[in-house]
């Protein structure tokens, strides 16, 4: 029989908060770190303020070779570990699978002029400081489906553990894209939400909005720690809630567009519902991939009306609360529905006044409902879809 | 500033340490655990600030248990290792020999006269 698979440590590094304390704070009293672009007036993006990787890894001499997208993701290790108080002899034979992005913050680095600069590019380099500073070494891999990377880490680890190839995982990532060179690639791909003078930072960015065009960059760092159940029983550990599915799929129809039909999406969410044993109909609560720009926005408002006949789950969206942290976003905005739906709370889709449809019960205020089962979904570039099923109490 | 503040610089850089923690008789691989991917970023960072071409073996000592195994034990060994690192003085190479059997023996000091050597010799 497989292995059943729980949550026991989370760490994150985020526009909204550095523990689970800062992040409820902020969600209970809507505060968020929308800013104008330092490069463009007209983009908000979402950064981490009061930042500093030696106060969390202290003198590290591979420090050189990491963009801040990586720091982020390696103080997120430090602080799963921290949170999941596992020992440094469950660590050693712990598996470690890292969801990174493409890196473009590495740009303003002069790695040219570095012996080694290579491994500023190298996609592995996180992974080998990870292991490198906490001992971890038994499985390993490294992640790089564009916006579904740091969900599919959590989705591959949450295999392994399944099918008993490990007890322990560390799974995650983290992103920054708010160089000049990230904002403008996404500028030129005309994905940013865009503000004029007038408007409000804070107040303007409303994914699922049919008005809003376009998304908010952001940053930040994710892990969780996965668990063998009984092995963290016996431990004694702290249990958030249980991964029962997970799934993938590619559109392959356009290299940055997703499908409108949502027939790949659809089949992915389907085949984790199938491994998981459930119904369409047992799912409270959706944590949108919500980007807010149309394409997406439309696409998953596609397959919600493909998958859920009849119930109407709640539907919020995480980046309206901390941008779009591109290969992190799946890994952050679980990090942050778990500490949410711990809580009883299923936070609003911010600034959402006019829905793009009228028949979906998007969140618009933040909701206190017990929620047992909710699914996260990540969509990238290429038609990346993926998406993983929480349960939220363990039987 | 001089050789030496610059590659207290760089080193302190490379390394993730305060350059207090660095002077001329610091060991670099003994004391600092300089590994080869550190020496490499030096030779890098060397050759960039200074304009040199570096040539590691030399500036590093990197050959020097290399020689001592192959030396032909008829030949002087003074002379021999002055012929091999010019940049060296004659009291440097005797400190060396008698170090040896205490673990890796380059100093700050051997990469600022190979430096200084370097420079010199090219007018």
């Amino acid at each position: 029989m497989d292995n059943r698979v729980v949550v026991t440590g989370i760490g994150i590094i985020l526009p909204i908060g550095k523990t689970e304390q800062e992040v409820i704070h902020s969600i209970k009293n809507d505060v968020v770190n929308f800013q104008r672009s330092s490069f463009r007036k007209d983009v908000i993006v979402s950064p981490v303020e009061d930042f500093d990787f030696k106060a969390y890894i202290k003198a590290y001499k591979y420090s050189r070779y990491l963009p801040k997208s990586w720091r982020l993701t390696i103080c997120a290790v430090k602080k799963a570990i921290e949170d999941a108080k596992i020992s440094q002899k469950i660590l050693e034979n712990s598996s470690l699978f890292v969801g990174i992005g493409p890196n473009v913050d590495v740009f303003d680095m002069q790695i040219e002029q570095k012996a080694l600069g290579i491994l500023s590019i190298l996609p592995n380099t996180p992974s080998f400081c990870i292991s490198n500073l906490f001992s971890i070494h038994g499985e390993n891999l490294t992640i790089s489906t564009a916006c579904s990377s740091s969900l599919q880490s959590i989705g591959e680890g949450f295999l392994r553990i399944k099918k008993g190839d490990t007890k322990v995982a560390l799974c995650g990532g983290g992103d920054s894209r708010l160089s000049n060179l990230g904002i403008s690639l996404y500028y030129n791909a005309r994905v940013l939400k865009l503000i004029d003078e007038s408007q409000d930072v804070k107040n303007s960015y409303a994914p699922f909005d049919k008005k809003n065009m376009g998304f908010v960059p952001g940053e930040g760092g994710a892990f969780l720690v996965l668990e063998e159940l009984s092995h963290a029983k016996k431990r004694g550990a702290k249990i958030y809630g249980e991964i029962i599915g997970y799934s993938s799929s590619m559109d392959g129809l356009n290299p940055t567009a997703p499908d409108t039909s949502a027939k790949y999406p659809t089949k992915c969410i389907e085949n984790a519902l199938e491994k998981a044993n459930i119904d369409p109909n047992e799912i409270d609560a959706i944590f949108a991939h919500g980007t807010g720009t149309k394409l997406n926005d439309i696409m998953e408002i596609k397959l919600i009306k493909n998958l859920f006949v009849n119930k109407n789950p709640y539907i919020t969206a995480l980046k309206s609360w901390i941008g779009h942290l591109a290969s992190g976003c799946g890994a952050a905005e679980m990090a942050i529905g778990i500490f949410c739906l711990k809580k009883n709370i299923i936070p609003k889709i911010r600034n959402l006044k006019d829905p793009r449809d009228d028949f979906i019960p998007f969140v618009i205020h933040n909701t206190y409902r017990q929620v047992n089962i909710a699914i996260f979904q990540s969509f990238g570039f290429g038609g990346q879809n993926a998406c993983i099923i929480f349960k939220n109490s363990v039987d | 500033m001089d050789i030496l503040d610059v590659l207290k610089k760089i080193i302190a850089d490379i390394m993730d340490i305060d350059e207090q923690e660095i002077d001329r008789e610091t060991y670099l691989i003994r004391d600092l655990n300089m590994e080869s991917i550190d020496l490499l970023e030096l030779s890098v960072a060397i050759n960039s600030q200074f304009k040199i071409d570096v040539e590691d073996d030399k500036a590093f000592l990197k050959d020097l248990r290399f020689i001592l195994k192959e030396i032909d034990h008829n030949t002087s060994l003074d002379n021999y290792l002055s012929n091999q690192y010019p940049h060296l003085s004659k009291s440097r190479i005797d400190e060396i020999l008698a170090d040896l059997e205490n673990g890796p023996v380059l100093k700050l000091k051997d990469v600022e006269q190979y430096i200084n050597y370097t420079l010199h010799s090219h007018g």
